[in-house]
């Protein structure tokens, strides 16, 4: 990442990239951080006790618990900073949010046609939005910036590291919505089964076309048809849910649900269906039914994760939040960990690279004044690619 | 592990034992004539496995007691809109929809198909709205159970008189605006009819000119070419006598297989409708306020069976209809001879759809839906006791 970052610094040169990268430069460990706490969360249910991290160009190099003498003096060669929390301090892998319209004012979708296919949301994602500092002081390293769901077929979501320039890998996961958001009054389609004929008709149209005669919206339509890029369909009552599943089976795709507030009353289609499930954030004002829902997919074996979607300012610690909610709700610790972080970069493909603490992954850390799923802990520093983006006092 | 296979094995002996039932002792309505006393009803597999007087009871059947109770088969109720959000849902970017599916936006989990379970209704057919000319296609889907769809596409929704219109606009002036897509035709009853024509000229035009893939048709006049070709029936639905009278003109002129739905003031035409010889799918007689200003009588229904026309009672999408069983009462109320009205609402209705050969009678072979009455289902006491759909109980036991 380092590298790819200077890079571009360097090719493109232009003084707002200059600009950008010139905050993270002065943080940056050329060579070697090594990160001392309590305790690390590798992986969901997976801790390391007295934990040493090295970090190196942004990667982790080497995640050991109780570190012998001989590897505390091999770690001190290898880094020029060393960074101790202290015993309760608790490492976590940085949050990945995989579906959020963060810092973006509104701008993603083209509500007049609802076939936008070809529209990327990486065009639209605005590196310099002060949403995205307070993104990632709540501990969202990575995140994807999806289209919303005023459109039938919204467009392509865009993977990115908040706060950072858009790679050019960003494109992730076509985003659709079924939902009542994407039934306009005045355009088509205005009902569900408007919505499913729309996209039968433009899935035919793809039918006998050679790739060279595609327009930019077909292509992108058949990137996912029989099961190539992943589809993320937002619906929320059971006939959308039906739809969205339908769609599916039809078209072969490879789906996540969105939202699927009424999950609970179709789970054995979901069940059946084998998709992932992206929830909305669980807060205060949650009800009853939201907060029991991820109780019953985790019992129903349906894996689900935790989106920040619009990231309203309530104050709260965003994906924290939902966390520790699940957690009081019964979720296993593990299980509710999962659903923050490693649950949602397998969604976006990403779980090569991040959610988790493994050697070789990107070194997004965060660091807690004790379990992160105790929401009386404390952010105590925030780590990205290596880099410390935002540090609390102990 | 030998052990593990024989107890499976035997375990699902057991539960196959468990699906055979044996209905005794109840007066039976078979789907056609009276109730009969004597018939015993044999359920296998989620058929009907034989039905009749002193027929040989399988070993290990599972006897239900239905003495001094009422069976009939469950009932058809042809024209619905149960799992949709409305009566008036529709595709409405669009006056003329007939590919669009009533099935791509059914909720299977609706209280309204527990509701219809609830009173012996466990087959609908499920139909778009009435916003546009063409609506779009229905589907013959049963109201509880596992496998809930019986017939896709069993008609195409075409509707007459001023629904379609009520939602456009016209000039500025009068709330349209030349940008909204609902500054079209048509506005008024004519302009139905000349959109209805339109339709079926271009799609005619693309069947005879055929000029190669160039000209394909598209899905909407795929739809309306079956419908040329009398593969797919036309559900119309005409309440006032003159879209009545239109119907039966379309049907004439476009060659078009028509089924009349809700035909409120039939008593008016009732001369065109024999002679024409359409099915009519009928609004429920209790409802006293026609839609679209008709004048509803409560006799129609009678009039029409007396003059042999094969007439079907539903409940016509409408909210403030009665249970399907107690429509047929209101029938009765109006004339009709009672074994007609049960057979207005189970045989003949599963006949209009096309799904006669599983659903809408008992007999062997056909799907077992059943339905157990506290009484005779016209008696306005009656109750469904108990509802079996493909053979499982879909109820909770009652007394």
């Amino acid at each position: 990442m380092v590298s790819r970052r200077i890079a571009f610094g360097l090719v493109v040169g232009g003084a707002l990239a200059l600009l950008a990268q010139s905050a993270t430069a002065q943080n940056a460990a050329p060579n070697g951080l090594l990160i001392r706490a309590g305790k690390a969360w590798v992986a969901p249910g997976q801790a390391l006790v007295r934990a040493s991290l090295l970090v190196k160009n942004g990667k982790i190099v080497d995640a050991v618990a109780r570190p012998t003498n001989d590897a505390k003096e091999t770690f001190l060669d290898q880094a020029d900073s060393v960074r101790d929390f202290g015993k309760n301090a608790v490492l976590t892998a940085g949050f990945v949010d995989v579906h959020t319209h963060a810092g973006s004012d509104g701008e993603l979708a083209e509500p007049v046609e609802s076939f936008t296919p070809e529209l990327r949301a990486s065009r639209a994602y605005d590196a310099w939005a002060s949403a995205w500092k307070r993104i990632t002081a709540r501990g969202v390293t990575s995140a994807v910036l999806a289209p919303d769901d005023r459109n039938l077929a919204g467009g392509i979501a865009a993977f990115v590291d908040p706060g950072l320039a858009a790679g050019s890998d960003a494109d992730n996961y076509f985003k659709m919505s079924l939902t009542g958001a994407a039934l306009n009054r005045e355009r088509r389609p205005t009902s569900l089964m408007g919505a499913a004929d729309y996209l039968r008709e433009r899935a035919t149209e793809l039918q006998n076309l050679a790739p060279a005669k595609m327009t930019p919206a077909q292509r992108a339509l058949a990137a996912v048809i029989g099961g190539g890029q992943s589809v993320g369909i937002a619906c929320s009552t059971v006939r959308e849910i039906h739809a969205a599943l339908d769609a599916t089976t039809t078209y072969q795709l490879r789906t996540f649900l969105i939202h699927a507030d009424e999950a609970e009353e179709c789970l054995a289609r979901i069940v059946g269906a084998k998709v992932p499930v992206v929830l909305r954030p669980l807060g205060l004002q949650s009800s009853r039914k939201q907060l029991r829902l991820p109780g019953v997919l985790q019992k129903a074996g349906v894996a689900f994760a935790f989106a920040g979607e619009n990231d309203q300012d309530s104050g709260l610690p965003g994906l924290q939040t939902s966390l520790a909610i699940a957690v009081r709700q019964g979720i296993t610790a593990a299980d509710a960990l999962a659903s923050v972080t490693t649950r949602p970069a397998q969604i976006a493909g990403q779980s090569e690279r991040v959610g988790t603490l493994f050697t070789g992954r990107d070194a997004d850390i965060l660091v807690w004044s004790g379990e992160p799923w105790d929401l009386r802990s404390r952010l105590l520093a925030v780590i990205r690619n290596g880099t410390i983006l935002h540090e609390n006092k102990q | 592990m030998r052990i593990a296979l024989a107890l499976l094995l035997l375990s699902s002996a057991l539960a196959a034992q468990g699906d055979t039932l044996v209905l005794r002792g109840a007066r039976v309505f078979t789907g056609q004539g009276d109730f009969q006393k004597g018939l015993v009803v044999i359920v296998k597999d989620g058929k009907i496995a034989a039905i009749g007087r002193d027929i040989p009871v399988p070993q290990g059947a599972k006897e239900v007691d239905c003495k001094d109770k009422w069976i009939t088969p469950g009932f058809v109720d042809a024209m619905t809109a149960l799992g949709l959000t409305s009566m008036n849902e529709n595709e409405e970017s669009n006056e003329v929809t007939p590919q669009v599916r009533a099935i791509n936006a059914i909720d299977p989990e609706a209280q309204n198909f527990k509701r219809a379970v609830a009173g012996g209704v466990t087959t609908a057919y499920i139909m778009p709205g009435q916003m546009n000319v063409f609506g779009g296609l229905g589907v013959v889907y049963k109201t509880a159970g596992k496998s809930r769809v019986v017939r896709e596409d069993a008609g195409v929704r075409m509707t007459l008189g001023q629904m379609p219109g009520s939602g456009n606009r016209s000039f500025r002036g009068f709330g349209g605006s030349p940008t909204s897509i609902y500054y079209r035709r048509p506005n008024n009853r004519m302009g139905t009819i000349w959109e209805v024509r339109r339709a079926f000229y271009d799609a005619m035009d693309v069947r005879e000119t055929n000029l190669g893939p160039q000209l394909e048709p598209t899905a909407a006049q795929r739809v309306l070419i079956s419908a040329l070709d009398r593969k797919m029936k036309v559900r119309t639905t005409a309440r006032h006598g003159q879209d009545i009278r239109t119907a039966l003109r379309l049907a004439e002129e476009f060659g078009i297989a028509v089924i009349l739905d809700d035909a409120t003031e039939a008593y008016k035409t009732l001369d065109y409708v024999v002679a024409a010889g359409v099915p009519v799918v009928a609004g429920p007689p209790s409802v006293q306020a026609g839609f679209d200003g008709s004048t509803p009588h409560l006799d129609t229904l009678a009039l029409l069976a007396r003059a042999g026309v094969e007439v079907a009672i539903s409940t016509a999408q409408r909210p403030d209809a009665l249970p399907l069983v107690r429509e047929a009462g209101f029938a009765v109320r109006g004339g009709m001879d009672r074994a007609a009205a049960l057979a207005a609402v189970t045989s003949v209705p599963a006949k209009i759809l096309g799904v006669d050969a599983r659903v809408g009678s008992l007999d062997k072979g056909k799907d077992a839906d059943i339905v157990l009455w506290s009484r005779h289902p016209l008696s306005p006491y009656s109750r469904a006791v108990r509802v079996w759909v493909d053979g499982v109980p879909v109820t909770k036991p009652s007394r």
